[in-house]
């Protein structure tokens, strides 16, 4: 009955546009807590429909699924299609989780301009949706490119540090530098369609469709120029060491709402899995891109790793840590085998209840003591034992302990790693050293030995909200980590046409084999 | 009976998993006993369920492998959270829950009215499962879980009294080294998983022939890297003896009885890949040999109760090592099982001492104690003899079977560690027993008014344990080598050898052996009770030595020199790097970005600009003048369009020949 | 009444200034009513145009012909095709929004509005001239109003780029005016725009002339000079005719487009320009110079653009980053804007120098949609303007508080500048983008770090403005609130999103204009298709020049896959 009901129904683009139609009617609002209210309102609906996706979708199917596909600007080749399948379908519900949670935990730290706060949260979770689930490049490049406009105000006028200014700018500068490359990247791409288009003759001259532009093959020499452009958009985006210096500072300067999400949506490293490896699978798996990216992976983990080591404040620790997972993330994606991609993608899904969920932590941190530097804090695990209890379990996930979501992602793509060469997994294996030393140090200076001088005589454990954003936050990071065959099941299709893709010499005809199937 | 054992087995970990959660999360709303009880409770009904399994495993000899569900799976990949039972396992199977139920027991007593009763329960139940997963599961992946999950128990039971700066630097310690061996550990599964395409230990065992010398050594070499780290051997033994932080019980159950033999579990486990390697067989002999050695050494002067057993401890997992290393794998196991009964009674024993001192730890604070603790110390001797390798007593027999392995197998060099090693471990345990029950009282007064003997709770499980320290040895391992526990592991790790030794070589070793705990013994008793000044005079004789042993080696200030600073000199210097050199490059771009910027204003000024003001500097002037008057001004343009027409015509006129 | 539409929005405005001189100063609201009915019947009348053309049909539409002159072979030929449509739209769209951005105009506000009128009118009269006599005299015609309006209502720029306090300077002549600019008067503004560009114009004026001349054909109709004037190879001067006539219209068109190194007019006469007369001069005033370089060199000269257009090419990299250079150091904000619009033309230029379909269309759009974009930055610079009688961005700020409804407006035009997708700058863009790099991907590459610098100080501005402490002095500024201020934004920032999100219109009546001249330029022949827009094939006849890298490499290659692999293996 439900199915029926449903069938044809443009959910996507229900769940696209829900939260900016939501917030243009939060402008008709005045009063603070009906704003609240209704933006939780309207999170909570957009996270109902986002499992309601997860729910029907199909598994182990690599079938692009609940497709919309209206043509656009036909002249271009520029449609406006959406769908998901196994590699993005996580995202969706994973945005539509957080942001409720942000929401909630924004209840009450965001005091001022709450209307605008608010409107700028949901815009930016219908840009952060739209990248997910838009299969034309143009489409996606616009919600990209969107992102950066409610970020660049979430920074600059939420945040709580000095330099926000200059946080916020460097950002979206750094974002939109990496993204003029890629445009570049994505119209070479539709200027090879229609070379090859006009060429024999098929109705189309132009695409931007992601579908359409698989099936066409790419000299090897184009591919690599592509693959370039391309990666210095989701590189900086990402960010891949060496090009992570706005990470921390945006993570530092903003506030916690948008660290949460910058840290927990990792959107350019989902660039590199939709879009630059399977339309550029022979540029991928070249010998100096694989051998280039590794390396850049291997050195963010330990270089993250090491960062992480010595700061002294926990979002810096954080957006280094994060540097360090982003490597992990790039060593399995470039490992291009089934157990590091699918490694990388659930990793990428982890992080968002793990980094994301430090930064809560983080902010529960703040909002007690005004500020994430370690020497506010010191044996504050007697003062507040449930944040300590729940900073250790979603700490833990970060740093990959069995059992929690953390491990199953980077066993895969530890495994992976070694399947590519050995080397890569036996540097990549030190950073589980490093990362155990890092958070475990700082939890050990921050929450345990005596209490600091800092810290005040009383202070109040978590409160409702922030349990109940601690609490779902650690029930999803013990689900995947003991029983991850939902998401496995719903990611491995995709992965294995992904795979299927890559590891095929002969794809790159328009007739169906390889990645096609799907279609 | 085969289903029901299945159903027994899924429910082995399911209990204290049920336990952990209900404590973890309603543990504040009820009392203490219902907290403790439900913690004993479980494991109890582990343990029950064990011994059924045990029986049956007893019965038929079959081994048990039971899915509980898919767990990681994609591609070729296929991991289940399943369990294997067979003998092996049985065997930690029992000493896991048995030691950890009576240890859960005397916790109830030993941590009565502390403030984290319950969630020192919490962590023990945890630290059950993860240890069962440890030995239960039916691949590495599971293994894995176990592994690092009493890490993490470990971690947080050390960290118990958070409070203290060196419990804390304590607990980050253990869990840190323990990963540098977990990282060789994983490396090891990924060797695995390329080799032989899965990560089942049945699958792998049966393709095992199929792997070359030089995988199966650098498999077994990181295998090795993990059993080290686990089972706190050379080099990664330093975070042992620190973690005597933890609340003795933890100690007791963790870091002597179950976790800490999790490595020797690992090397049994996979004794088919290292039977493969000559090479690994003997690293893991030597690293055994050296440290049961360099532990006892140590262990001599050492004044803290619990460290002296931390680093009889370390020593002791050096024998199972070695035994592993020489091929006697039934014997390291039966060792692993009576030192488990010993050491659990020793540290128990330990705790009820410090329980009655109200917290002292320093042996040179105590003394005389056996008359105001009979009952402790009845059971402390007990354990110092059965460690010391006294017959009948249990230790004996597992020590005594490693090193006659080791002898006849002509691996004379580490026999003559081993007996070293043997020599003071005797001297060791005795001086311990003397100094802390024996001789005057050293205590301050204030502690000896409130010296008293430990409930009942505490000691009944003393007394059990005790009571398997005289008997477990001959039970479970008489005759040498051809004990019951022989016959029951024998068909996981492979039976019988060629060096057969001899009845009177048997008895020979054996003699030896009580030879040379008997010289320990003396010899503490010389230096203890006869002649106490004695101890002290070679002190002070050999006081760089005594140094050096007295601070372990300088082993963990030689790490700290060596890696730890380093490493964090090194973290500073990139956080320098990252600040000055990567974000210099892009404050350096926007900086040539500015330079650029105010270079073309520059030329747009000087150049661009007062080119055409040159140019224009005449019509200016004659615009100040005329500022008011517009009709000036459309005067100039029109002059302008004039003069442009003429020029015009000029070129039209002279382009017009042609 | 359809086919005189391009009366309608060509006289509207000349029949509103005339009126309006009849109308005494005294009524501001009826001068102010009659000056915004001109321009909505031009408007209005602009719309029509550009929806009734047919981009199927192509060609010029809405044709008239009034003879002038037989002898001299003039006549008033009027017609739009599909580059002309947008443009004219853009300019009844500009001039609309202008009216209403000056509506709080006191002094002498008839004459202001006159002149507006006219200026208007006068673009648009460029936009469709099919004659290049009434091509130029609409061109000169726009320039003289610059003059009155920036000398009249415009405001002194005080110093020229970083504001110190211009009374203190007393150095006013000789060497030191020369150098340090103290004079930024708006008379000096309006003496140099006019004085550059009238002797541009008769550099132009040269070339038509010398097209006159030579095409022998007694007629200045272009339609007619396209088909049938033949002047190639006629030697002068050690090269040939048809080159010193190109040279002569490119640059003097490009002066008032304005190319790098000719653009020094421009912000100065932005700054000192009264809003309105800003928007209208950078909006549409300037693209009056591409428009008339495609009009006149690219149609009558097609052979010699092919081979002279890479001069455009290589200065458009300069115009593109030494305009944001500028713009990021400025400190006024309406300098920010103008040096940011003569760095955006670079674009164009880019678009126009690959001469092919999709980069010249792109141009097209490009001009359009830098209309609407600049447009708004100029109305909001000049609302700032007014509220605080300041433009000097570090001593504004924290207006946001104050006006939060010019401060959400500035943001969108931002955005629209550096091409934010969703706006039709976006489609511009990327169509320069496809278009160009076969041929140009260093200047793609160029374009694309100016558009990062293009926020870079975009954002500079925009947090000077709006971000930050307020002065207590600006305490009385306030924001657009009534409709009459809010409209022009709105229907600006409507234009610019609309179209970004449905450009197909656009795009088809573009494509209509664009592809026979590139067809003409490239003597690559589009097969035209019937359906969903106007769909180009690249003929298999490529030129060389035009063919590029890639395509060649396609084209040694088979394309069965095995094949191709092996072959690169």
């Amino acid at each position: 009955m439900l199915e029926e009901l449903t069938a044809g129904f443009p959910i996507l683009s229900c769940i696209l546009f829900l939260p900016v139609v939501g917030a243009a009617v939060l402008w008709l609002f005045d009063e603070e807590d009906m704003v609240r209210t209704s933006a939780l309102t309207i999170a909570l609906v957009e996270l109902a429909l986002s499992v309601f996706v997860l729910l029907r979708f199909v598994p182990e199917s690599a079938a692009m699924q609940f497709t919309e596909r209206v043509r656009w600007i036909p002249a271009l080749g520029i449609s406006y299609h959406l769908a998901v399948d196994g590699i993005s379908v996580l995202f969706v519900g994973l945005t539509a989780f957080l942001t409720v949670l942000v929401v909630v935990y924004s209840w009450d730290t965001i005091r001022h301009q709450v209307k605008l706060y608010m409107m700028c949260l949901l815009a930016l979770e219908t840009t952060t949706m739209g990248v997910f689930v838009s299969l034309d490049l143009i489409l996606f490049f616009v919600f990209w490119e969107l992102m950066l406009i409610p970020s660049y105000f979430l920074i600059k006028l939420w945040g709580g540090g000095a330099e926000r200014h200059y946080a916020a700018l460097k950002f979206v500068l750094y974002t939109l530098l990496g993204s003029v490359f890629m445009l570049v990247g994505i119209a070479l791409l539709n200027i090879n369609y229609h070379e090859w288009a006009s060429l024999h003759h098929t109705d189309q001259t132009y695409s931007f469709d992601l579908l359409e532009l698989l099936t066409v093959p790419i000299p090897v020499s184009q591919q690599l120029v592509i693959f370039w452009l391309m990666f210095l958009g989701f590189a900086f985006k990402a960010p891949v060491f060496p090009f992570h210096t706005w990470l921390p500072d945006a993570l530092l300067e903003g506030p916690i709402g948008m660290a949460v999400v910058l840290a927990g949506l990792k959107l350019g490293t989902f660039g590199f899995i939709r879009f630059s490896i399977p339309l550029l699978p022979d540029a991928s798996k070249s010998e100096t891109v694989v051998m280039v990216v590794v390396v850049l992976g291997l050195c963010a983990i330990l270089y993250g790793a090491w960062m992480a080591l010595v700061q002294v404040d926990f979002r810096r620790l954080l957006a280094y840590s994060s540097v360090s997972h982003l490597g992990f993330v790039v060593v399995g994606l470039f490992a291009l085998n089934y157990q590091g991609l699918q490694g990388s993608l659930l990793t990428m899904i982890n992080l968002g209840f793990s980094t994301a969920g430090l930064f809560f932590i983080a902010g529960f941190l703040y909002s007690r003591q005004q500020t994430t530097q370690l020497a506010a804090f010191g044996g504050m695990a007697k003062q507040v034992p449930l944040l300590a209890t729940f900073f250790l379990i979603i700490g833990l996930a970060s740093i990959g302990l069995p059992g929690t979501n953390g491990f199953v992602g980077e066993f895969l793509i530890l495994l992976g790693a070694f399947k590519a060469k050995w080397w890569f997994g036996a540097v990549a294996v030190l950073g589980v050293i490093f990362g155990a030393a890092y958070f475990l140090w700082y939890y050990e200076r921050s929450m345990f030995g005596p209490l600091g001088a800092a810290v005040k005589g009383t202070m109040s454990d978590l409160q409702p909200r922030e349990k109940i954003i601690a609490v779902s936050l650690s029930v999803m990071i013990l689900w995947i980590g003991l029983y991850p065959s939902p998401f496995l099941r719903i990611m491995n299709g995709s992965i294995q046409a992904l795979v299927d893709r890559v590891s095929q010499e002969t794809k790159v005809s328009l007739e169906g084999n390889g990645f096609e199937r799907r279609y | 009976m085969s289903d029901l054992t299945d159903l027994l087995i899924k429910l082995i970990p399911v209990f204290p998993l049920l336990a952990v959660l209900v404590n973890g999360v309603l543990g504040h709303r009820y009392s203490h006993d219902m907290a403790h009880r439900l913690a004993w409770g479980s494991v109890g009904l582990s343990f029950l369920c064990t011994v059924i399994v045990f029986i049956d495993v007893m019965r038929t000899g079959a081994s048990h492998e039971v899915i509980a569900y898919q767990w990681i799976f994609g591609g070729d990949l296929a991991i289940n959270l399943a369990y294997l039972v067979d003998p092996l396992t049985c065997a930690w199977l029992l000493v896991v829950t048995g030691v950890g139920f009576l240890i859960h027991v005397y916790s109830v007593g030993y941590m009565h009215g502390e403030a984290g009763f319950t969630r020192f329960f919490t962590y023990m139940n945890l630290f059950m499962v993860s240890m069962l997963l440890l030995v239960m599961g039916n691949n590495y992946v599971v293994l894995f879980i176990g592994w690092e999950g009493v890490g993490l128990c470990s971690y947080l039971l050390i960290g118990y009294y958070y409070d203290k700066v060196s419990a804390a630097k304590a607990a980050s310690k253990a869990f840190v080294v323990n990963r540098i061996g977990d990282a060789g550990f994983l490396v090891a599964i990924f060797l695995i998983f390329i080799n032989f395409k899965t990560l089942d230990y049945t699958k792998v065992f049966a393709q095992v022939g199929q792997l070359s010398p030089d995988m199966a050594t650098a498999i077994a070499l990181c295998l090795l890297l993990g059993a080290i780290g686990k089972s706190a051997q050379l080099p990664l033994h330093t975070w042992l003896p620190d973690a005597m932080e933890g609340p003795t019980p933890v100690s007791a159950l963790i870091h002597a009885a179950t976790m800490v033999t999790a490595g020797v579990y690992m090397i049994v486990r996979n004794h088919a890949i290292f039977d493969l390697s000559p090479f690994a067989m003997s690293m893991v002999a030597f690293v055994g040999g050296g440290t049961a050695l360099f532990a006892a050494t140590i262990g001599l002067v050492q004044t803290d109760i619990k460290r002296v057993l931390a680093y009889s401890t370390v020593s002791q997992l050096g024998y199972m090592f070695l035994g592993c290393g020489v091929g006697a794998y039934t014997a390291a196991v039966f060792h692993v099982m009576t030192h488990a009964f010993f050491k659990a009674l020793l540290f128990l024993a330990a705790g009820s001492v410090i329980h009655a001192l109200s917290g002292e730890q320093d042996i040179r604070k105590m003394g005389g104690l056996s008359s105001r603790i009979p009952w402790t110390h009845r059971l402390f001797l007990i354990g110092t003899i059965a460690i010391a390798g006294l017959p009948p007593l249990a230790g004996f027999w597992s020590k005594d079977e490693i090193m006659a392995h080791a002898f006849t197998h002509q691996h004379y060099l580490l026999y003559s560690m081993a007996a070293c090693g043997a020599l003071m471990t005797s001297f060791y345990m005795f001086r311990l027993t003397y100094l802390t029950f024996y001789g005057s009282s050293r205590m301050d007064h204030h502690t000896a008014e409130h010296v008293h003997e430990s409930p009942m709770i505490m000691v009944a499980p003393l007394m059990v344990l005790a009571f398997l320290s005289i008997v477990g040895g001959v039970v479970l391992g008489f005759p040498p080598e051809h004990g019951w526990l022989h016959g029951f592991l024998g068909p996981v790790v492979g039976v019988g050898s060629e060096h057969e030794a001899s009845a009177g070589m048997v008895v020979l070793l054996m003699g030896i052996a009580i030879a040379i705990a008997l010289m320990g013994w003396g010899l503490a008793h010389f230096l203890y009770v006869v002649s106490p000044a004695t101890a002290d005079g070679w002190a002070e004789k050999f006081s760089a030595a005594y140094r050096i042993l007295l601070n372990k080696y300088y082993v963990d200030e030689f790490y700290d020199l060596m890696f730890v600073e380093p490493l964090k000199r090194l973290g500073a210097m990139l956080d320098w790097f990252d600040r000055t050199v990567i974000d210099g490059v892009v404050r350096g771009v926007g900086r040539i970005t500015d330079w650029g910027a105010s270079g073309s204003t520059w030329i747009e000024k000087h150049i661009v600009y007062a080119g055409l003001n040159v140019i224009g500097y005449g019509n200016h002037l004659a615009a100040r003048e005329g500022r008011k008057m517009q009709s000036g001004m459309v005067h100039h343009y029109a002059a302008i369009i004039v003069a442009g027409l003429f020029l015009l015509v000029l070129v039209v006129q002279l382009f017009a020949p042609m | 009444m359809g086919e005189y539409a391009l009366l309608y929005i060509l006289f509207a405005p000349f029949a509103g200034a005339l009126a309006l001189i009849f109308v005494s100063n005294r009524q501001p609201l009826l001068v102010r009513s009659i000056a915004v009915s001109a321009a909505g019947v031009s408007l209005l009348a602009s719309l029509y145009l550009f929806y009734a053309y047919d981009p199927v049909k192509g060609g010029f539409q809405f044709v008239q012909k009034v003879e002038w002159s037989r002898q001299l072979g003039i006549s008033l030929h009027l017609g739009v095709d599909g580059i002309g449509t947008p443009l004219v739209l853009a300019s009844a769209i500009l001039l609309f929004a202008g009216i209403f951005v000056s509506w709080h105009i006191k002094d002498r506000t008839k004459e202001f509005y006159i002149w507006l009128l006219i200026l208007a009118a006068a673009t648009i009269g460029v936009f469709m001239s099919l004659d290049l006599f009434f091509l130029y005299f609409f061109y000169e015609m726009s320039v003289i109003p610059m003059y009155l309006l920036l000398g009249m209502w415009g405001s002194h720029t005080k110093k020229y780029l970083e504001m110190t306090d211009p009374e203190g300077l007393k150095r006013r002549d000789s060497v030191g005016f020369i150098l340090n600019f103290g004079s930024n008067s708006k008379e000096y503004a309006a003496m140099k725009l006019v004085l550059f560009l009238s002797a541009f114009a008769v550099v132009a004026l040269m070339g038509i002339l010398l097209i006159y001349k030579y095409a022998g054909l007694n007629t200045f109709d272009i339609l007619v000079l396209r088909e049938q004037a033949n002047l190639m190879n006629i030697p002068v001067l050690g090269t040939t005719l048809d080159k010193i006539i190109w040279v002569l219209v490119f640059f003097g068109f490009a002066s008032i487009a304005p190319l790098w190194p000719l653009h020094s007019w421009s912000p100065v006469g932005h700054a000192a320009a009264p809003a309105a007369t800003s928007m209208l001069h950078a909006g549409v005033l300037m693209k009056l110079g591409h428009f008339s370089i495609m009009r006149v060199a690219f149609e009558i000269l097609p052979e010699t653009t092919r081979e002279l257009m890479p001069i455009a090419a290589v200065l458009c990299m300069f115009s593109i980053i030494y305009g944001g250079f500028v713009a990021f150091y400025a400190k006024d904000t309406k300098y920010v804007i103008g040096y940011s619009s003569s760095s955006h033309m670079g674009y164009v230029f880019l678009g126009m120098a690959a001469l092919n379909y999709i980069s010249l269309s792109g141009a097209v759009i490009y001009m359009f949609a830098h209309a609407m974009a600049t447009g708004m930055l100029f109305a909001m610079a000049g609302w700032v303007y007014d509220q605080t009688h300041s433009r000097d961005i570090p001593s504004l700020g924290g207006l946001s508080n104050k006006m939060p409804f010019i401060s959400a407006c500035f943001v969108v035009a931002c955005m629209a500048s550096i091409g934010m997708p969703g706006t039709v700058n976006f489609i511009a863009e990327i169509m320069i983008i496809i278009g160009s790099w076969n041929k140009y991907p260093l200047q793609v590459i160029v374009a694309m770090l100016g558009i990062v610098l293009t926020l870079a100080y975009l954002f500079k501005m925009m947090r000077g403005l709006f971000y930050g402490p307020m002065s207590q002095k600006y305490s009385h500024a306030h924001d657009a609130i009534s409709t009459v201020d809010r409209l022009p934004l709105l229907v600006m920032i409507s234009i610019s999103i609309g179209f970004g999100i449905f450009p197909m219109h656009l795009y088809d009546v573009v494509r209509s204009g664009v592809d026979p001249l590139v067809a003409r330029i490239t003597r690559v022949v589009p097969v035209a298709e019937t359906g969903e827009g106007v769909e180009m094939r690249r003929s298999q006849a490529t030129t060389p020049e035009n063919s590029s890298a890639p395509l060649a490499s396609h084209k040694s290659i088979s394309y069965t896959p095995q094949v191709s692999r092996e072959g690169r293996e």
